[in-house]
């Protein structure tokens, strides 16, 4: 029975058989072009290995056969000559560039300047300035961290170009190039930063910072008055990590910050140091901070509170926040046991009762 | 008269029917091209990002951000001890692993308690989510090589109920919620906590990782040694559709920030957001996607400027069943977890309020998700139907079934090629050819399965209310070594 025999789709049919054609057809090719694949990646990666380890013995026998005597023996100046016809097929100069940086960074000593004299000798500084100069951000970012593992001092009026650089992995190279070669003084790029410096920024800075080997103390004040945010914060990480107690002042200044973070990490800082004259200026603006900064304050007050502060304590013992009444509760306990002793032990809140039993049975934590 | 009305009536029927499926078709596949094209670019850009990427000074950094590891277990007493080892090994300076031993009823707990020397301790919790009460405790090893561990042992309340324990547990700033059973690289923290700490214009609320499958890898003391591909048609099965779904699915969503779900195997999540949000929900068993769908509610309706981060490195190996029924009840469960999701969160389809979310993830995964095994069955009784009443032309039909197949075929070697030119996990030579015959037979293994078990998701999500999670029977990993 066809009871709607005139519905018949004679173009879709022939689309459809078209698409199927088509369709087919593609996927034999992909079929063999996996296979070309597959053996390409294979014979690739065998590749590589093969020419990573020629360039990784060269460079150690370069390295080994340093002579005081001669500038350059008879087998530097082959392993030079054979390192820069490397250099013309990109795959190549791209090996021997990461073969260069993952050495560097596990020799020592003279081999180190012997290394760098080498990279410049056989033309990869070129290579490198001409990254800076690329179009494409990742090239860029890759420049700046080749003359930063080569220390290449004199490439830093190129790379200040790039400290305000609108991607972050660019600025990011830039801002570690400084600290990496200059110490210290490479923090100088922070006086002309007007963008963010992320978490992870700062991790990677930092982690530059602690390798820094210099006698001379960090001059952290004038970028605690930055009108950059973002350098604010930075510096009130270094403060914290090398003590610079004489801070104080501008620390306790920045607890009446209009940005929230730097309220905090301020709030932060001060309790590490344990600056009591924190706690008038929190006391006085404790109704109109965040949950977040009346938790920092609190943790500043384990730290610092004594019996004069009892009566701001005794305030927050039925707060509505848990960890408030907690660390008011146990506070009160540390710097006046009678009155605690004195206070109801049962409630109708039954958080207030948990802490109680808590901090009664001295389990500490 | 009559009978000429009900031809016209039943042609007009029958009309609708062939444009919707038509329409449905082509939006399908326009809709999987284009998250083909946007999961290219995507990968591409991450890969770009992160070539030159140093992880070392996030493992010793003094400020790297805490993150607490919450993994529930029930009934893991088979492998728990060095699922805790291999929680235990992860490389990252500044975390703990809680155990949520969730009301087991084997001996979980006293294997923990021997294995790594633990002590019941007093532990003031602040329930800032409510969850069951605790059973025996919480716990710390009194060796302090394990000072990073605590085991809670709690009365049983489900996955969702365990891991909001764990966040009452928490201390940390971050919470990797995972499966015990996951194996973790070691890398894994470093690299899922990074984009939470590299925006500075917006707040990442969570981050989500591929899932690869771990069935016939060789995995030694809680690592994974050696990447194989399984014998078993199932496996290899899913191994094909997971790459299919993390590497091009979830890639492309990403780019556009709209991803509304995160594997509950492994994601790492704000806690105070998700405190905010009142932690995972214990009345779905979807709830890995419903506090995805409910955080970004939240940061939608306050105006805030949020993400959800992805990650595509290969960071979390889990074993995937190879039982026909265990498969079934575990899609099932995904089918009901998307429904009771999407039902509970009804008011953002289609409500510019909620901008890309309420107008863009929300309705495709409403139409190509919830759904798509509706229509395909639907689409299947179409074709039955018309078999009786209609003289079929056999060309049409063999031409769309073929077109329907090959494009499948096609999308499955799009996900092969991402992972061929990024990961290549499966670099063993001859596992190419299984890989070819993996995507013309998926079709009919394991796809068969994953509609039927949808459909009975349906049918159990509306008239079996009382089904919950159901079995999923792990044989564990590391005895399975290759």
């Amino acid at each position: 029975m066809n009871l709607i025999g005139y519905m018949e789709f004679p173009l879709i049919e022939t689309v459809i058989w078209t698409l199927v054609i088509l369709l087919s057809f593609i996927i034999l090719l992909l079929v063999f072009f996996l296979k070309i694949v597959r053996n390409n990646i294979r014979i690739k990666e065998a590749r590589n290995k093969k020419y990573t380890n020629i360039i990784e013995k060269l460079l150690v026998e370069f390295l080994y056969s340093e002579n005081e005597e001669v500038a350059l023996t008879n087998e530097q100046t082959s392993i030079i000559r054979y390192f820069k016809k490397g250099l013309s097929s990109k795959y190549k100069r791209k090996i021997i560039i990461n073969v260069f940086i993952k050495l560097s960074q596990e020799i020592s000593g003279n081999m180190i300047e012997t290394m760098h004299k080498l990279y410049d000798e056989i033309g990869l500084l070129k290579y490198a300035y001409k990254k800076l100069k690329s179009k494409k951000w990742n090239i860029v970012a890759l420049g700046i961290r080749d003359v930063r593992e080569f220390r290449v001092k004199k490439a830093q009026s190129y790379i200040k170009k790039f400290i305000n650089h609108p991607r972050e992995e660019v600025r990011r190279e830039a801002h570690l190039y400084f600290i990496d070669l200059f110490g210290y003084e490479g923090l100088d790029f922070l006086d002309n930063l007007k963008l963010p410096l992320s978490e992870w920024d700062q991790i990677q800075l930092l982690g530059k910072i602690e390798h820094i080997q210099n006698s001379e103390l960090l001059e952290a004040s004038k970028w605690l008055k930055s009108e950059n945010d973002y350098v604010v914060i930075f510096m009130l990480t270094i403060v914290k990590l090398y003590n610079r107690l004489e801070t104080k002042d501008i620390l306790l200044e920045k607890l009446t910050h209009h940005n929230i973070e730097i309220r905090l990490k301020a709030t932060e800082v001060l309790t590490h140091f344990n600056v009591v004259e924190a706690k008038d200026i929190l006391k006085l603006t404790f109704n109109t901070i965040s949950i977040k900064e009346q938790l920092a304050f609190f943790e500043l007050l384990e730290k610092t509170a004594t019996e004069e502060d009892t009566t701001f304590i005794i305030d927050h013992i039925s707060s509505l926040n848990f960890e408030i009444k907690h660390k008011a509760l146990r506070i009160l306990n540390s710097i006046n046991k009678n009155l605690y002793d004195k206070l109801e032990k049962t409630s109708d809140d039954e958080s207030y009762n948990e802490i109680i039993h808590f901090l009664d049975g001295s389990y500490g934590v | 008269m009559v009978a000429m009305e009900f031809d016209h009536i039943l042609r007009n029927i029958l009309l609708t029917f062939h444009y919707f499926f038509l329409v449905f078709t082509v939006l399908i596949v326009g809709s999987y091209i284009i998250l083909a094209f946007l999961s290219s670019k995507e990968t591409k850009s991450y890969l770009k990002k992160n070539s030159f990427v140093n992880y070392k000074d996030l493992i010793t950094s003094s400020i790297a951000p805490s993150i607490s590891i919450i993994a529930p277990a029930y009934n893991e007493s088979l492998n728990i001890v060095e699922n805790v080892r291999s929680l235990l090994s992860t490389h990252y300076v500044n975390y703990d692993v809680i155990i949520v031993n969730d009301g087991s009823k084997d001996d979980s707990l006293e294997k923990l308690i021997k294995a790594y020397d633990l002590e019941h301790v007093e532990y003031l919790i602040d329930y800032k989510v409510p969850t069951q009460k605790l059973r025996a405790g919480v716990f710390k090893s009194k060796n302090p090589a394990f000072e990073k561990l605590t085991v809670v042992d709690k009365e049983n309340g489900g996955k969702a109920d365990a891991l909001n324990c764990g966040i009452n547990i928490s201390q940390s700033r971050y919470l990797a919620c995972i499966d015990v059973d996951c194996l973790l690289l070691e890398d894994s923290l470093q690299r899922m906590v990074k984009p939470f700490l590299e925006y500075t214009d917006r707040k990442v609320i969570a981050s989500g990782g591929v899932i690869r499958i771990a069935n016939s890898c060789k995995i030694v003391d809680g690592k994974l040694i050696e990447v194989n591909f399984p014998d078993k048609w199932l496996e290899r099965a899913q191994i094909l559709e997971y790459l299919r779904s993390f590497l091009l699915g979830r890639m492309a969503w990403a780019r556009l920030n709209g991803l509304l779900v995160i594997s509950g195997a492994f994601g790492l999540f704000d806690k105070e957001i998700a405190i905010e949000v009142g932690g995972y929900d214990t009345k779905t068993v979807g709830e890995d996607m419903e506090i995805i769908v409910r955080m970004r509610k939240y940061m939608e309706e306050r105006n805030l400027k949020y993400k959800v981060a992805y990650i595509p490195d290969p960071l979390c190996w889990t074993e995937a069943p190879d039982d026909k029924k265990i498969i079934i009840s575990q899609r099932n469960r995904w089918t009901r977890g998307t429904i009771e999701t999407l039902k509970m969160h009804r008011e953002i389809g289609l409500n510019p309020k909620y901008r890309l979310l309420g107008m863009l993830s929300f309705p495709y995964w409403f139409i190509f998700e919830r759904m798509a095994p509706l229509i395909e069955v639907t689409g299947m009784f179409y074709f039955i139907f018309l078999y009786f009443y209609q003289d079929l032309s056999w060309s049409f039909v063999i031409g769309l079934f073929l077109l329907a197949y090959l494009f499948s075929l096609l999308f499955s070697f799009v996900a092969i090629f991402t992972e061929e030119f990024t990961y290549h996990q499966y670099s063993k030579k001859g596992i190419g050819i299984k890989l070819v015959l993996t995507v013309f037979l998926e079709p009919f293994i394991l796809h068969p399965l994953v509609l039927y078990a949808a459909m009975r998701g349906n049918y159990d999500y509306y008239f079996n209310k009382k089904k919950k999670w159901g079995v999923m029977v792990r044989k564990g990993l590391t005895k399975k070594d290759a």
